[in-house]
Order: C-alpha cells, then sequence, then structure tokens
C-alpha cells in the first residue's frame, strides 16, 4: 500500500468519493425520512433504573432512563467493571426498539389461514391442547422447542424443566448452537467442564493479545475500545488472524489474513513452534495436563512451511507471531464465531487452548483462553439447563449427572432425557415426520439457520408452531399457528450472565405493551396447563433463582453466594460465588485444578477436517457471513430503529475491487448470489477489505436472506453450523 | 485516526441526547480506504462542527442567528433566530449546517455549550469507547503525546476558515509532511 500510496494521495482522498468506498450506508441513503421532531430537544429522563444491555454478550451495565413511564434514554453504569459508562450505537439507541410499531400485544391464533387476536386463555388453551393431543398420541418426542441466548437466566431454567421433567422430550435446544456450542464442547474437552476462563481485566493487564475470527471493532465495540487504550497507553501489541481486513488488523502488530477455514492448522503450527523453540512451561504441562507426548510428536509435521502452505500466509510471519505470543510473560486469545461456526470449531476452540495450557497461561492475570459470547444471556441457558445441558453444567449423557438432577427435582431419574439433539437433528426429524410441534422462543430460526429452504420445507409441515417473540412480524411467525407477545429486557425482571462470567441483573423499567407477558409467566402458565404446575412452586424469579443455587451448589458455576441485592450492590458478581463472604471469581482455575475426573486439562493432537464446499468453476466465490455494528442477529430490534437503519439500510455484499471488475459492476449495482440451495439479491459494495475471491454479506436483512445461501454442515462435536465457509456464484441483476 | 475504530458512538450519543430527526447528523462518522488487500488501509475521520476562529456560516447569516463565544469560541446557531434561508450551509466548506424540513430551520452541532458551561465533556467525547476524540484549547490540547495537524484526507483547505479542528494521523501509511506540536514548548526544554 505504502509504494502507491503517497501523502498527497492520501490527502487528496475527497470525502464524496470516500463515502462511496467506504461505507455501506451511503450508497443507498436515498430515502425520505419524517423528521423526529425539534432539535435541539434534549429530554432529561427523571429516574434510571439499573438493568443490563439486551445486545451482545459483552454484557454492558446500563440504566434506562424514564420520563413518566416512557423509557427515553439509555446509559452505560458509570464504575460497572465492563463498560464504566460507556455504551456502543446499538447500546445507545435501544430504548427504541422497546416501543416500535410492531411489538406483539396480544397472542394471535391462525384461523382461516390468517392470525386472528384471540385472549390469552384461547391462545394458551389451544398451544396445550394440541401438546396434550400430540403426547397422548405420539409421545413426548413429537414434541421439539427451540429457544435463545436472551431470556433471563429463571426463564431458561423454567423451560428446560418443563420441556425435560415435565414433558420429558430430549428435543430441547437454543440458538446458542449456531454460536457458543464448539465453545461449550471446546472447554468440555480440554478443561473438563464449560465456562469461559479469564476476564475481561485481563485486557489491560496482557502483553499480547491474539485475537482470532472476530470483528470485534464491530461486533463487540466495548472490549475493542478497551482493547485500543490498552495498546494507546501500554503498548499492548495486537495479533489479527481473519481472513477479512477489520479495524482489529489494522491495528495488529502483526496481521494473518489466513484462509478461510485454516485455523487449526496455524494453531498447530504456532504450538509447533512453542515446542521447537523452548517455549513451553514443561512445570505447568507436566503437573497440570496430559497428552502431551502424544501432542510433541503430532504437532512434529505442521510446520510453520507447512501452515503456510495450506494457510496462504508467510512462514516467517506465523513462527513470528508463535515467538511474540510465546515469548511475552502474559498473553490472551480472544475469539469469536470467526473460529466457532465451522466444522473445525471445537478442535479449533481447543487449538487455543492447547496454545495456552502448553504455556501455563491459565488462571493468570493478563492471561487467558478466551472465547467470548455473541448473546447477553447465552452464558445463562448453558448453566442453567436451558439448551444442551442439565442445570450446574451437568452433562445430559452423564447418568450419574441425570440421577443429581432427578433428586433435586424430585423426579424419577428415568423420566430425564439422555440425548439433546441439535436444532439441525430436530429440523431433519420435522422433515421426517417425527417431530409434529415446535416451540419457538425469542429467535427467529427462520432467517438464522443455515438453508433457509430446507426450514421453511419444515416449518410448514409442522402440525403447530408457537412464536413466542416480542415481535409479531418476527420473520418465523410467518407460518406460526399461535403467536404469544412477550416482554423486552427492559420489561421484566431476571439474571444476564456475560462472557467474563459476570452475572447482572434486569430489573422491569417499563410496562410491557398490551397483553404482553414476560417469557418466564407463558412459560409456567403453559406448565400448569399441562398439569406439572408442581414442579414450579414459585411466583417469581427471584423465588425461581432460589431454586436454582440449590442446583448449582458445589458445582463449577457455583452461585451459593449470589443474590439479586448482592449483584446490584456489586454491581455485578463472576461466578463462582461460593458463599455469602465471596466477591466472585475473575479466573477460572487458579490453582492449576481442572474440572475433569483427574483434574488434569486435556493438550488435543487433532487433524482438521475438510471445508464442507469450496470454490470451483462453478461456484467461484467464497462467502462469509456475520455482523455489522449497526444491527444485530436477523435485524428483528435494530431494524426497528431509524438512525440505524440510516447507516446500513440493507442487504449487500462486499466484493474486492478486482472481483467487481471482473464481474463489470459497479458501488450500488444489484447482484444475484446464488448456489444450489437458494438465490438472494442484495447491493454491492466494493471494499479492499475482502480478500479476492472471497465476498461477505451480513446475515441481518430478511430482504436478502444470506442463509439461503449458508450450507448445512455442523461441526461433528458440537454441532454448530459451518455458516463462515460456502461457494455461490455472483451475476449482475 | 489511529485509535478511530468507526463505531460511531459519537454520532449516536450526540443524536440520541438532542433528539435529532434521523436525517440530520450533527457529527458524522466517514469512512475512507487506500491501497490493496491484505495491506489497505480503512481509516476513518469523525466530523462536526469545527467551531471556525473565521466562521464562514456566520458571515453568510442575514439575521445573526449564529454567534461566536469569546470566553471559548464555540460558535452557536439559535434556531429561533433561523429564518431557514439556507445561506450558511452553501457557505461553510465543510457542510457543517445542515437543513431540517420538518422544522424549517437549519441545525448544527454547538459544542455541548451548555455541558462545556457546567463543566463536563461534550456528548461525543464523553462517548468516545477507544480516546480518539477529544476536546480543549487548540495551543494546549490533551493530545500532547502526538503531533498534530489542521489537515485530513477529504477536509477542505482549512486556511479559509481557521477551523478549530486537530488531526492525529493514523500511524500506518502516509504520514503529514509538517507535523506542528500543539503542546507549548516548555520553559527550558
Amino acid at each position: 500500500m505504502s509504494g502507491s500510496m503517497d501523502r498527497r494521495t492520501f490527502l487528496k482522498l475527497s470525502l464524496a468519493a470516500t463515502a462511496t468506498v467506504g461505507m455501506a450506508g451511503e450508497a443507498f441513503a436515498s430515502q425520505s425520512y419524517v423528521s423526529g421532531g425539534p432539535s435541539p430537544a434534549h429530554v432529561e429522563p427523571d429516574r434510571w433504573v439499573y438493568s443490563t444491555c439486551g445486545f451482545c454478550g459483552t454484557g454492558c451495565g446500563i440504566e434506562i432512563g424514564l420520563k413518566g413511564e416512557q423509557a427515553v434514554q439509555i446509559r452505560g453504569t458509570k464504575g460497572y467493571a465492563v463498560n464504566d459508562g460507556l455504551l456502543c450505537a446499538k447500546g445507545i439507541y435501544q430504548w427504541k426498539t422497546i416501543s416500535a410499531p410492531d411489538r406483539g400485544k396480544s397472542p394471535l391464533v391462525r384461523l382461516n389461514g390468517k392470525m386472528a387476536p384471540v385472549t390469552w386463555d384461547d391462545a394458551l388453551t389451544a398451544m396445550t391442547g394440541k401438546l396434550k393431543d400430540l403426547l397422548a398420541k405420539h409421545g413426548p418426542e413429537s414434541i421439539a422447542c427451540y429457544n435463545t441466548g436472551q431470556l433471563a437466566m429463571e426463564e431458561f431454567y423454567v423451560l428446560g424443566k418443563l420441556m425435560r421433567a415435565g414433558i420429558g422430550t430430549p428435543n430441547l435446544d437454543g440458538n446458542t448452537r449456531m454460536c457458543m456450542a464448539s465453545a461449550v464442547v471446546g472447554h468440555n474437552r480440554s478443561f473438563g467442564s464449560d465456562g469461559p476462563v479469564g476476564a475481561y481485566a485481563d485486557i489491560e493487564e496482557a502483553e499480547v493479545i491474539m485475537i482470532s475470527g472476530s470483528n470485534m471493532a464491530e461486533c463487540h465495540p466495548i472490549l475493542f475500545g478497551r482493547v485500543v487504550k490498552a495498546r494507546a497507553e501500554k503498548g499492548t501489541r495486537i495479533i489479527c488472524i481473519d481472513p477479512r481486513m477489520t479495524q482489529v488488523s489494522r491495528l495488529a502488530d502483526i496481521y494473518l489474513p489466513i484462509r478461510p477455514g485454516t485455523d487449526l492448522v496455524l494453531l498447530n503450527a504456532m504450538a509447533h513452534v512453542l515446542v521447537k523453540e523452548g517455549m513451553v512451561n514443561r512445570e505447568f504441562v507436566d503437573a497440570h495436563t496430559k497428552g502431551y507426548e502424544q501432542l510433541e510428536k503430532h504437532l512434529e509435521k505442521y510446520t510453520p512451511a507447512h501452515a503456510a502452505q495450506v494457510c496462504g500466509v508467510p512462514a516467517d510471519q506465523i513462527t513470528a507471531a508463535a515467538r511474540l505470543y510465546g515469548k511475552a510473560e502474559k498473553s490472551l486469545s480472544m475469539w469469536v464465531m470467526g473460529i466457532n461456526q465451522s466444522v473445525n470449531g471445537t478442535q479449533a476452540n481447543n487449538g487455543f487452548h492447547n496454545l495456552n495450557l502448553l504455556q501455563g497461561k491459565i488462571g493468570k492475570p493478563g492471561c487467558a483462553s478466551f472465547s467470548i459470547t455473541g448473546q447477553p444471556a447465552a452464558m445463562a441457558a448453558r448453566e442453567v439447563g436451558g439448551s444442551s445441558t442439565y442445570p450446574g453444567y451437568r452433562a445430559i449423557a452423564n447418568a450419574q449427572h441425570r440421577e443429581q438432577v432427578a433428586a433435586l427435582w424430585g423426579v424419577d431419574p428415568k423420566k430425564l432425557p439422555d440425548k439433546s439433539p441439535a436444532v439441525t437433528e430436530i429440523i431433519d426429524a420435522i422433515i421426517e415426520g417425527k417431530i409434529k410441534a415446535l416451540w419457538v422462543i425469542c429467535t427467529n430460526p427462520l432467517m438464522s439457520l443455515p438453508d433457509q429452504n430446507r426450514v421453511r420445507r419444515a416449518l410448514e409441515k409442522l402440525e403447530l408452531l408457537v412464536v413466542q417473540d416480542a415481535y409479531e412480524t418476527v420473520d418465523t411467525a410467518e407460518y406460526a399457528h399461535v403467536y404469544l407477545p412477550a416482554t423486552l429486557w427492559a420489561e421484566k425482571s431476571g439474571i444476564m450472565v456475560n462472557s467474563e462470567r459476570r452475572m447482572n441483573l434486569l430489573k422491569p423499567a417499563v410496562k410491557p405493551p398490551g397483553e404482553a407477558r414476560s417469557d418466564f409467566d407463558i412459560i409456567l402458565d403453559v406448565a400448569r396447563r399441562l398439569g406439572y404446575g408442581e414442579l414450579f412452586p414459585f411466583k417469581s424469579t427471584e423465588e425461581a433463582f432460589e431454586e436454582i443455587k440449590n442446583m448449582t451448589r458445589g458445582r463449577p458455576n457455583d452461585y451459593t453466594g449470589v443474590t439479586y441485592a448482592r449483584i446490584e450492590a456489586s454491581r455485578g458478581l463472576q461466578w463462582p460465588v461460593r458463599d455469602a463472604e465471596s466477591k466472585g471469581t475473575p479466573r477460572l482455575y487458579a490453582d492449576g485444578k481442572f474440572n475433569t475426573a483427574d483434574g488434569k486439562a486435556v493438550l488435543w493432537a487433532m487433524d482438521p477436517v475438510p471445508l464442507p464446499e469450496v470454490p470451483d468453476n462453478e461456484l467461484p466465490f467464497m462467502l462469509n457471513t456475520g455482523r455489522v455494528q449497526e444491527h444485530y442477529h436477523t435485524g428483528t430490534k435494530t431494524r426497528k430503529v431509524d438512525e440505524l437503519n440510516r447507516l446500513v439500510p440493507g442487504a449487500y455484499v462486499e466484493l474486492n475491487p478486482k472481483d467487481a471488475d471482473l464481474l463489470g459492476v459497479a458501488y450500488g449495482d444489484t447482484v444475484v448470489l446464488e448456489n444450489p440451495r437458494g438465490q438472494i439479491r442484495c447491493k454491492v459494495v466494493i471494499t479492499s477489505m475482502i480478500a479476492p475471491g472471497s465476498c461477505f454479506v451480513p446475515m441481518h436483512f430478511n430482504e436478502g436472506p444470506v442463509n439461503a445461501l449458508t450450507v448445512w454442515a455442523v461441526d461433528k462435536f458440537s454441532k454448530e453450523p459451518n455458516f463462515k465457509q460456502q461457494a455461490v456464484k455472483i451475476r449482475k441483476a | 485516526m489511529e485509535k478511530c475504530i468507526g463505531c460511531k458512538c459519537c454520532e449516536a450519543a450526540c443524536k440520541d441526547f438532542y433528539r435529532m430527526p434521523p436525517e440530520i447528523r450533527w457529527r458524522k462518522v466517514r469512512s475512507f480506504e487506500v491501497g490493496e488487500f491484505p495491506t489497505a488501509l480503512r481509516v476513518h475521520l469523525s466530523l462536526a462542527c469545527n467551531h471556525c476562529v473565521d466562521p464562514a456560516c456566520m458571515k453568510g447569516c442575514p439575521v445573526q442567528a449564529y454567534t461566536k463565544r469569546d470566553k471559548d469560541g464555540l460558535v452557536i446557531h439559535d434556531p429561533t433566530a433561523c429564518i431557514g434561508c439556507q445561506y450558511c450551509t452553501w457557505t461553510c466548506p465543510y457542510g457543517v449546517p445542515q437543513f431540517d424540513p420538518e422544522q424549517g430551520v437549519v441545525s448544527k452541532c454547538n459544542g455541548c455549550y451548555q455541558r462545556i458551561d457546567e463543566g463536563l465533556m461534550p456528548r461525543c467525547v464523553e462517548s468516545c469507547l477507544t480516546g480518539a476524540l477529544t476536546f480543549g484549547k487548540v495551543d494546549e490540547h490533551a493530545v500532547r503525546q502526538r503531533q498534530v495537524v489542521t489537515e485530513a484526507p477529504g477536509f477542505p483547505d482549512p486556511s479559509i476558515t481557521k477551523a478549530s479542528t486537530r488531526f492525529a494521523w493514523p500511524l500506518k501509511g502516509p504520514q503529514p509532511d509538517h507535523q506542528v506540536l500543539v503542546a507549548p514548548e516548555k520553559e527550558g526544554e
């Protein structure tokens, strides 16, 4: 770049021209908008309610500003350890999602093909009547539930208990499968139980931070802000591993633009360098891990030269990255979906754990093997049995764990399912006719699961689809027989847990619209109507939390010392909190004792599996998917905010200038992306941030749903779909 | 510009605080890029009113809706005096004043002067995640470690109106050739 670019050309870049190069929004900013009122027209709230942000897994502390009964502003909680008063753009505008016009205000039931408002009693009678019918005729396995990472902990708990101890179906999964499943299984395999090991405070402590498969600048801006500050103030060095250039790569000391999906080879090669150059902490490895000899032998073939061939980055850069990471006293690895959403996702997670275990960089300030989460309560779902676990990080397949749970719940252990199919398996079982009813809570599978047409076929086939969501226009409701209006995060109470295991509180700040009810109330009502009321002897989420605490006592995620009041007073608490005196636990495994049977962490010797799809002559482009900072997930919340829509208004594809030339398309042109699974239309954004031969489409836009193109392939350990690599062809529309 | 990650929190915080209509952007974050993959450089420029020493908006205003404060030089626009003639939107070389058709008047960044008077920082500076934005007197600016300049990519010639905005360029890529230290040299150094 510097060769072709001098100061004069740099300065001459006119803002008009740059807007067309750099910004997705500017190209489409021709829509007209209704003016929102006088400006400046600041509204000062008259009171503030303590809460937690409802967007990503960073888990910022927020306060909801109220004027009368209305939310009018949101601010970051000053002194909160995560964000200390700061918020990202989504967080700032979040209050606008509460009063969106399409909030569900009444339950709806499909009558003669059309959704019609009915009473709660009618809607739940229709739902539970059909469920009882199916239970009698086809048994519990004909019923499935697919939920989210965005409910409160207590809601996940009662849902898990209802599905498994009440109905007795194994078919319960969450959209956390799309997100953190590889991290969960990675933790289990390396450390013996789930749970991110580090704390955000490690960002300020670390000398080197390696950020992989994460556009943290856009997807976790608050965390990346802390990284940028650490870099500016302390000279923290940054390694970035990402096939796509981002603000993380701009600020990196070493940037490795690897070929998509080759992470594990790179990590193995870095481990190879650590071993060959004597950077292994043998004392730690011998005392606290097993599998070293086998790993050492296995790594023999993963030379930097070999990795350079596979990954497409120079061998000396790989060696330099390994040395920078390895020679630092304190180094921290952070990664997200670029690693997890892959057929090699779990193994790549273990690849990071290997690196850090080899050096004993676990459980110490500034050192961690840190998988960041994507949703505000995905951790809570994992911890209390909302998806593929039993409460207290107990494993579904572990008979002893099931017996413990059955004893605590007072049910027959034989009733508790011993398997937990992934959502992709649930979808296939629907198509095969085995599952006949699906209850979807606070997620939008029509837009988010891979291979949209396959998902459509499944949804069409259901005898009962219940969609429970805050917005009645959520895409999946297109196929619903029953729609149940639920509250948003600002309208209910409960606990959320962020990436660093920090439990924080939701407090009801505003009244729900119309007849909308909290997910907690709805789930308990359904349970009572199905005849399982005795399993839920509590009236509030706080009472439910007392039972949850009991389930976690002595477990890795021990909440014994936690109360709602303590969480608020201490501005969040990081579990385990084993008693009322404990101030929480910033880092796991500080004593070198892991949660495996023998207390030793496991070093894994691994080879990658091939990608499910690679570009060829027919489908020449590698399609990558992800998020932009202005929007969240399938846009059900952020696309209700005019200010965010103005910045990024619609579906687009990022193309390298060379590819745009070859295709004969210009900035803002409409193109068609297709492969045998489907096709979408979207606008072109030309940028050199993307590699030639690759393209990137964000996941937020239902007018150009990228999941129509994504491949139906999952990681064999975690069953997490491979969202980041698929082949497509592109033509001008 | 080194620290700015283009998160647009400054713009959002400003806009949300003053309840602007969606089309009005007192602060705008622009993005531009140079070079080729994988060594391309994408940088961001967060711009609002430059509170010029010699404000062109003020000169063009027929009804004196603009005032430049003596005590800190902030250029403040009074929407109640504005007649919506939009001359200022033409005279300002930076495109700062924006016409709000709904209100029939122009609207512009006031440097959060009420907040400044209360001893607070402007909303944009307060909300910046990375410390990329700072606010203070031009000649004793807080960005003392970095050399700063008056010119930036795509920014019109700052000498016309003597803009008060200072830039610190990204560390990678081309560098400004006449850097000036903003911090006055200490005596004896």
